[in-house]
């Protein structure tokens, strides 16, 4: 609940932290896309699930440049409580994000939240409950998840250079 | 979620070729699509709207389709009408780019501005219990944008990145000189600016493509979704007070129907792009829904003919499809596919072998049956719980000038499609002597391959 709550605030909408910074502020690109379980939605896996942002920047860019932007907007989110203010706008937007989930796919959607909530929970009826779930999460809870996972030593960066020749390391 | 949703597709066809299964009881009849009432009036500026209770979750989609886009472009204005509509989305005359993008978050929505070749659709989808202040975010960006002249060498750097990654993307260059060979000197055949006139766009270029193209008797308004309160009211206050404007003017197309060859040099290239295919009968033809028919049956769906024979029989290529693409009163069909360097030639042998045997031999009705019963399904699925796909087949009746009832008779129509009517309109259209043909590839490896499609062949 906390992270699909963190994605909305950091990566999804033109409101989005990350949008203002990296599209808006800088230009670097014109568009960020991003979220959790991108292979399927933030409900249909049980496991560690990969938080991934993406974006094609100018070559006059460095990635260096991009990342200490997202680093600054991380920082923020690890050093002090989110407003209360973007915080009830988030609400808002997962709640429009939940019955989106469930229109998905002519309906399939919901029969997919329903399964995985059977499958991993033994209650399909967690459906009725995302609602009061996510209007738990706290400003606290938010700072708090941002410290313990949006940490560099936790991420990979992948660069994708055109016509540059692969590093030793396969790879920043 | 569409790579799972093809591993779903790629298990069940593993399954199916496996060991003989039981079969699955016959499923019944098609269910027809009931519309449901539509509330359409029009203000006194001239501004269509449609409301439409429809759905099951407490959403609303907004979209508000405005005459504007390509076909509004001069030659060296492509893309003007994008980066008028980004420019659309920094603000309003009131609102900054951040107050509106925090406001618009605040009803659960998204503004979404896509200027298409004939419409640019403004608009998105909200919670219902905040339709309301959706509906009156999405009147000011219409009526009242601030279109600020600092933002402009930023959006045009963007355009700028998305033209350079384009120009590197085989199916964007093929699609481009296919529209080009079909739609020669016509906005439908420019789908990429020249990077230097794009450099030359100014915010006064984007102000004057608003002022001419952006008015009520160029929109016609849809809200489709679970509608709570008086929102005919909403809108009629919302919009009331915009400006007229002049009709839009009417747009017409030839598109040519001849044989033409294109081979797009791309050194190295490990697969070569198709596109082929030529004008066909539009949407308010008769021909058309047994062309929507045949052409599911050819190529436009996973049990296909094209895509069983050079996917699945061959493994010449991943995801072979054909489609019918309509404007306004036309359309062309065209098949596409990535294929595999050293098979192109035998892929575009295979293509035109399917082609010319639907020409000469009706299908055998239990095939017909299983694609017809297909797309009947899919067409029900489809728009019976998205209020935006909803939306999308009410405008596409509208600006096409076919009843509405085209919608709810659709199931039927396609239902009752005969195998000689899928010959006859293959036998018809699809000629490959009047193709175009277009090819992204590594030419070295490719001109003996694709030589007898150089010339037009009978």
């Amino acid at each position: 609940m906390r992270w699909g709550c963190s994605t909305k605030l950091l990566v999804q909408g033109d409101d989005s932290l990350l949008y203002e910074e990296l599209v808006k502020k800088h230009g670097y690109a014109g568009s960020i896309s991003g979220g959790i379980n991108e292979l399927g939605n933030m409900f249909d896996y049980d496991g560690p699930m990969l938080w991934t942002a993406s974006l094609i920047h100018d070559a006059s860019v460095s990635a260096d440049q991009i990342m200490s932007s997202v680093d600054s907007v991380m920082d923020s989110l690890q050093s002090k409580p989110v407003e209360q203010k973007l915080l009830d706008r988030n609400r808002t937007k997962m709640r429009s994000y939940i019955y989106d989930s469930m229109t998905q796919f002519a309906g399939f959607g919901r029969a997919d939240m329903l399964a995985s909530f059977a499958l991993f929970d033994n209650d399909p009826s967690r459906i009725n409950e995302l609602e009061t779930q996510f209007n738990s999460v706290t400003p606290d809870l938010i700072e708090r998840t941002a410290r313990e996972y949006l940490r560099p030593t936790n991420r990979t960066v992948l660069v994708w250079e055109p016509g540059a020749q692969a590093s030793a390391g396969g790879g920043q | 979620m569409i790579l799972r949703l093809c591993l779903l597709a790629c298990v069940a066809c593993l399954a199916a070729f496996g060991q003989q299964k039981e079969q699955p009881p016959e499923g019944g009849p098609p269910k027809p699509f009931h519309l449901p009432p539509t509330e359409d009036f029009t203000l006194g500026n001239g501004m269509k709207v449609t409301l439409v209770q429809y759905g099951i979750v407490p959403r609303v989609a907004v979209r508000a389709y405005v005459t504007a886009g390509g076909i509004n472009e001069a030659a060296n204005q492509v893309w003007l009408s994008r980066l008028t509509g980004m420019l659309m989305k920094e603000g309003t005359k009131t609102r900054s780019a951040e107050r509106l993008a925090a406001e618009i978050a605040d009803t659960g929505g998204q503004l979404e501005i896509d200027p298409g070749v004939e419409f640019t659709t403004v608009g998105g989808v909200a919670l219902s219990d905040h339709a309301a202040q959706f509906i009156n975010l999405i009147a000011d960006v219409l009526e009242h944008p601030s279109l600020p002249a600092s933002e402009v060498p930023r959006l045009k750097a963007d355009l700028a990145r998305e033209l350079a990654v384009a120009k590197t993307q085989p199916g964007d260059l093929a699609q481009e000189r296919f529209l080009q060979t079909m739609f020669p000197d016509s906005p439908y055949g420019r789908i990429f600016p020249a990077e230097s006139d794009l450099k030359g766009y100014s915010a006064d270029d984007a102000v004057a493509f608003y002022r001419n193209n952006f008015s009520a008797a160029h929109t016609h308004l849809y809200v489709a979704g679970k509608l709570d309160g008086d929102l005919r009211e909403t809108v009629q206050k919302a919009f009331e007070d915009w400006s007229k404007g002049t009709e839009p003017p009417a747009v017409s197309a030839n598109p040519v129907k001849a044989h033409s060859f294109a081979l797009i040099d791309r050194p190295g290239a490990p697969q070569s792009t198709l596109y082929i295919g030529l004008p066909v009968a539009g949407p308010n033809s008769p021909d058309y829904i047994p062309l929507d028919v045949m052409n599911t049956l050819l190529g436009g769906s996973f049990a296909s003919r094209i895509t069983s024979n050079i996917r699945e029989q061959k493994g010449y290529t991943y995801s072979p499809r054909s489609q019918i693409s309509t404007r306004t009163h036309l359309a062309y069909w065209v098949e596409t596919a990535d294929v595999t360097t050293s098979v192109t030639g035998p892929s575009i042998k295979e293509i035109l072998f399917e082609i010319n045997r639907l020409r000469k031999e009706p299908p055998p009705e239990t095939e017909l049956k299983g694609i017809q019963t297909y797309l009947a399904g899919l067409f029900v699925l489809r728009n019976t719980i998205s209020p935006d796909a909803v939306i999308g087949q009410l405008h596409f009746v509208d600006s096409q000038g076919l009843s509405r009832s085209y919608l709810s008779e659709y199931v039927q129509k396609v239902m009752s499609v005969q195998p000689a009517e899928i010959q006859a309109v293959t036998d018809k259209y699809l000629l490959p002597e009047k193709m175009a043909f277009v090819i992204v590839g590594d030419k070295s490896k490719l001109a003996d391959q694709v030589k007898p499609y150089e010339t037009s062949t009978p």
